[in-house]
């Protein structure tokens, strides 16, 4: 019983994670294109969505290394195959696929730590930049810097998390 | 017949093109023995920018296959324009059908699932949210993008390229193997090497199993770990087969 309701919980917590990435999409999409709808249509979805990534950041971080497992699992059969997804007219050079895999398994080992902790307002602000990068990754494809600067926002929650725990030892042990 | 002949050099020297090739030519000699200049102008379109625009039947086509009505001496145009191909008697779609099939008629369903593996992913999805927002399709780079980062690995791995198939399961092998060890390998236990179900095991653990492959055993379980995002394989795998159940149940009904 606690199994199915596991399942349903994962199952709909897909399907509320797939409605907000067609919201950014969408509305990205609106706000920065030539479209029949004004772009401050899409400019009020991609406000929405933020909205709704920062109050949900608590949940959504527990899924973020499953989320970016998929991403890791997209990347490992592109540098084995050399294009993605099932096109295989869509070319992607292996040598590039393996740096973005590079970027994308450290992005979910520091995601691994920040998500095991209380979120602390550093964190959500990083959280939060990691989230506008992997937008940047996307809209930017096939450039890097996008991916580069997933990992870099995560690294410095993890570097803040640890400074202040070195600090909190440090002012344990002078009492 | 012959100041039509002249008349189409004359108009081809003024457009600044000395070079006039040997079909264009005999092409130009055969439409003005058969008084057709239209033709000509269909012929010249593509090459001339426009230059003799609107000049005849051929003009819209824009091509030199652009369906003008020639003479029968022409070596390049066809005389009859292609019959239109008959319609097939249209076949009324049921509700189902008209719900879920996304088969096309004739489509083996391997070679619809093969189609539609992309967009049976959470990436699929977003470039559909952005078809429904633009009314026009994703460009490539955004596709590619999504793909990367939100495809169904697992669907592509089944349907995508088949002979790719095999050979991407190396990648998973790290974390197949992992879950595998201490599992299938315990049917028959036994404290040597021999392997065997119909045999009663005399328990301890496989020797093959027992202290060598501890080691590596935490190797790939780490590995695994780390290249998983956290994610365990059979999560990822349900989470894949999800997709590729939604896209089975619509590839098995016909449009």
């Amino acid at each position: 019983m606690a199994e199915a309701r596991n399942g349903l919980y994962i199952a709909g917590a897909l399907i509320l994670f797939a409605g907000w990435l067609c919201l950014s999409v969408a509305g990205a999409a609106i706000a920065f294109s030539k479209t029949d709808y004004p772009p401050f249509v899409g400019w009020v979805a991609l406000a929405v969505a933020g909205a709704l990534a920062l109050v949900t950041m608590d949940k959504w971080v527990k899924a973020l290394p499953a989320i970016l497992g998929l991403s890791i699992l997209n990347a490992l059969l592109a540098v084995w195959r050399g294009y993605i997804g099932a096109d295989t007219s869509r070319h992607f050079p292996r040598g590039r696929a393996a740096l973005i895999l590079i970027t994308l398994v450290v992005s979910s080992f520091l995601a691994n730590t920040v998500a095991s902790r209380k979120l602390n307002p550093v964190d959500r602000v990083a959280l939060f930049a990691f989230l506008v990068s992997q937008g940047w990754a996307i809209a930017g494809w096939p450039s890097l810097a996008g991916f580069i600067c997933m990992p870099c926002c995560l690294l410095i929650a993890w570097g803040h998390e640890r400074v202040q725990r070195s600090r909190r030892c440090g002012n344990t042990r002078v009492e | 017949m012959k100041e039509n002949q002249k008349k189409i050099k004359r108009k081809l020297r003024s457009s600044g093109c000395p070079h006039i090739s040997p079909h264009i030519s005999l092409g130009l000699e055969a439409a003005a023995q058969s008084g057709n200049l239209g033709g000509i102008a269909g012929i010249l379109t593509p090459g001339f920018g426009g230059l003799f625009g609107g000049g005849g039947a051929g003009s819209p086509g824009g091509g030199v296959y652009g369906g003008g009505s020639w003479g029968e001496d022409s070596m390049i145009y066809s005389v009859q324009p292609a019959a239109p191909p008959a319609k097939a008697p249209a076949k009324r779609k049921s509700f189902v059908s008209t719900l879920l099939g996304i088969r096309q008629h004739g489509q083996s369903f391997k070679g619809c699932m093969a189609q539609h593996a992309d967009q049976y992913s959470l990436g699929g999805f977003a470039s559909g949210a952005y078809y429904l927002a633009l009314k026009q399709p994703p460009p490539t780079w955004l596709d590619a993008g999504l793909q990367f980062t939100y495809g169904n690995a697992i669907n592509t791995l089944l349907f995508g390229s088949f002979g790719s198939a095999a050979a991407t399961g190396v990648g998973e092998a790290p974390t197949l193997v992992g879950e595998s060890m201490g599992t299938v390998t315990t049917f028959g236990r036994r404290t040597s090497d021999l392997m065997s179900l119909n045999l009663a095991g005399k328990g301890g653990l496989p020797q093959a199993l027992s202290q060598a492959s501890q080691g590596a055993k935490s190797v790939l379980g780490t590995l695994s770990t780390a290249l998983g995002g956290g994610l365990k394989f059979t999560q990822q795998l349900t989470l894949g087969l999800g997709f590729a159940a939604g896209e089975a149940l619509n590839c098995s009904v016909e449009q």
